[in-house]
């Protein structure tokens, strides 16, 4: 048996002792996990949504910012003169339709009438398909009325889909989205005349679909050519196509609703946008989301203050029990040290069987700390954010009534323990080992066999 | 050979200091089998701990095989502890969580003797102080107190020391079982040619040594004789 083999057994010499040291231990590394995982968490979330807002502009007719939709669509022939501006580096331009699922009633708006939300006069095309919605009956109504009256209101949310045409079917804003990932087949171009689609996993499994199955929508047959994943729920009841064959299924053809105008840099952001401006006068309603994202960022902040108070108390207890662990075991084991000495053993090899068995509890503590992280991670952190004041309702408005969709799902955070941040607690834990066993370390170093064995 | 040269050692105790060994000489050749004999507190476990290495003199030297020991660095003072020196103790001092074999290879494993020579060793040794089969895998938890000292034997004899260190070894045993364990020592002694230096109160242990040294208030009595006598 070696020094480290000793060190590993003595961990065990007392099974009572050794579990509730570790239990404890392993609360207090859990909630260091959970802390680390929601700082990461947080910080990743908000790098992601100032880096997605930061250099964009979003154009949307009169009233968009405010949710109010008052105005006609935009039309491509006018932004095309906005491709040519200075700091314009590309415009994904995208159109919104919606379709009753089977069993909905049937045309709920009458024939070349719009419905429009509660919330605003946002126009939608209503068509129908013969998918299923993969949004449960729990999912939130959509609240859409419709006009002329009388006219009969339109479905709940589960089931209607909705349909989005864009120039760039990949980009995540179009479905509300932060991230979207093609899991299966290839995305579609966003200038394609074909009736191909991109349809999310959810709605995949609904409906049994793969790529190449097809399905119908809008009286045609569509062939599914790719399939995606999201951080957007509700973009799971969202079917993505070219913008050119949304325009010509929906009958408007050449207009556009929104536009994602990507700018050169920061710091062109501001001139650009008044050049936007300038160039669609009353036309057309121009935000930049920048600022609401970081005033929402700041108030994710917070979160990541009390994560770092959180993680830095965690491991100061972890330390703490350690250390007084670690005291009152050289303090028990003072005879047995002594021995060691005079037996021959150099302070430098007693020291290591100590400190091994102190890190063989840290680490199992990390195991324990590793499973309670994976299970609070994602609910201590959605309870940190939702007590937080972080809000996405900005006051800027998408398509769909919801806030930006750049910052729609800022406060929708998925904390999941990772590799990285068990890597990050086993180092924590190696460190926190070796630190508390610097006291142990100085008491053996101070034993004198003599003395410990004169008291037989 | 081993050999002290005016020997003090001296205690601060309340406000005064106590003198345990004084101005103690004497020499041992190789292979003798020495017996310490005195009163409770007279000195005899800090003169053994000071020739063990485990105490330092407060004056004096003590010279082991031509080496001032006194003098070792405390890297050195291991080195002396692990290869020169076995100790066996009253109370046995095994570690109670290593079965017998483990706790022989312990001292063998100090020096960096491989590990399936310190196994082979250990058995060799565990078994001249017949202890054998299952006993060997046993942890002293579930060994009589004769037999926790016979491993404590094997363990002190596990790096070939020169000279063995035992301080009342046979305190805590019945006479049976106490004389077998001198004789065990004995025989090593003459088997070996270890020096056996053997703290006792025991006249019969006494009576078996090649010579028996008294100390008396920290002072060793000039005559073996005189000893001897105190001693019958």
């Amino acid at each position: 048996m070696t020094t480290v083999g000793r060190g590993i057994r003595n961990a065990f010499r007392n099974a009572t002792r050794t579990v509730s040291i570790i239990l404890i231990l392993g609360l207090a590394i859990g909630l260091a996990v959970v802390m680390l995982t929601a700082h990461r968490s947080v910080s990743d979330k908000i790098a992601a949504t100032l880096g997605s807002v930061g250099n964009t502009v979003t154009i949307g007719p009169p009233g968009y910012s405010t949710g109010e939709l008052l105005g006609k669509n935009l039309t491509a022939a006018e932004l095309a003169h906005i491709a040519h501006l200075r700091g314009v580096t590309g415009i994904d331009e995208s159109l919104n339709g919606a379709a009753n699922t089977i069993g909905a009633p049937q045309n709920p708006c009458p024939k070349g009438a719009s419905c429009h939300g509660a919330g605003g006069h946002r126009t939608i095309k209503l068509g129908s398909t013969n998918l299923k919605s993969p949004m449960s009956l729990a999912a939130r109504r959509v609240g859409l009325e419709c006009e002329p009256k009388p006219c009969t209101p339109p479905v709940s949310g589960s089931q209607q889909l909705y349909f989005t045409g864009s120039t760039e079917p990949t980009n995540p804003v179009n479905i509300g989205a932060s991230t979207l990932s093609i899991v299966s087949g290839q995305a579609i171009s966003g200038t394609t005349p074909a009736d191909v689609a991109m349809v999310s996993t959810a709605m995949a499994r609904k409906n049994g679909l793969k790529v190449g199955s097809t399905f119908t929508a809008y009286g045609k047959t569509f062939t599914v050519a790719a399939i995606f994943e999201s951080d957007n729920q509700s973009a799971d009841n969202t079917v993505v196509t070219s913008l050119p064959v949304l325009q010509r299924l929906t009958g408007d053809t050449g207009q556009v609703q929104t536009a994602v105008v990507t700018v050169a840099s920061l710091t062109d952001l501001a001139a650009t946008t008044s050049a936007i401006e300038r160039t669609l006068g009353p036309k057309a309603s121009v935000v930049s989301y920048t600022a609401d994202a970081e005033k929402a960022a700041d108030a994710l902040d917070g979160v990541k203050s009390i994560a770092v108070y959180s993680l830095s108390g965690a491991i100061v207890a972890a330390l703490v029990i350690l250390f007084l662990v670690m005291v009152m075991i050289v303090r028990e084991r003072k005879r047995e040290i002594g021995i060691l000495k005079a037996i021959g053993a150099s302070n430098g090899r007693i020291m290591a069987q100590f400190t091994t068995e102190a890190v063989t509890f840290t680490l199992l503590g990390l195991a324990v700390g590793a499973v309670v992280g994976i299970i609070a991670a994602s609910p201590v952190t959605s309870a940190l954010v939702s007590n937080s004041g972080a809000s996405s309702d900005t006051g800027a408005r998408g398509v769909f009534g919801a806030a930006s969709p750049y910052l729609s799902h800022l406060t929708n955070i998925d904390a999941q323990v990772g590799w990285g941040v068990i890597l990050y607690g086993l180092a924590a834990a190696v460190v926190v080992a070796i630190l508390a066993s610097a006291a142990a370390a100085w008491m053996i170093g101070r034993i004198r066999p003599a003395q410990v064995l004169r008291s037989e | 050979m081993l050999e002290a040269r005016e020997v003090t050692k001296s205690f601060r105790s309340g406000d005064g200091t106590v003198t345990a060994v004084n101005d103690v000489t004497m020499t041992i050749a190789g292979g003798e089998f020495i017996a310490i004999v005195g009163r409770s507190g007279s000195g005899k476990t800090t003169l053994m701990n000071m020739l063990g290495a485990l105490e330092q003199p407060t004056s004096g030297m003590i010279f082991v095989d031509g080496q001032d020991i006194t003098q070792l660095s405390p890297g050195e003072l291991v080195h002396y502890r692990g290869r020169k020196i076995g100790f066996v103790f009253q109370s046995y001092n095994l570690v109670p969580n290593l079965t017998s074999t483990e706790n022989v290879m312990l001292p063998m494993e100090f020096i960096g003797v491989g590990k399936s020579e310190r196994r082979t060793r250990a058995r060799q040794l565990l078994e001249q102080v017949e202890l054998t089969g299952a006993k060997q895998q046993r942890k002293p938890g579930r060994m009589s107190g004769g037999e926790q000292q016979r491993v404590a034997i094997a363990r002190a004899l596990a790096n070939k020391p020169s000279i063995i260190l035992a301080d009342e070894p046979a305190g805590n045993l019945d006479s049976q079982t106490s004389s077998t364990i001198i004789e065990l020592l004995r025989g090593l002694s003459r088997s070996e040619g270890t020096t056996v230096i053997v703290v006792t109160h025991d006249a019969t242990i006494a009576y078996q040594a090649d010579r028996v040294l008294q100390l008396e208030d920290g002072r060793l009595l000039p005559s073996t004789q005189a000893a001897d006598e105190d001693v019958r």
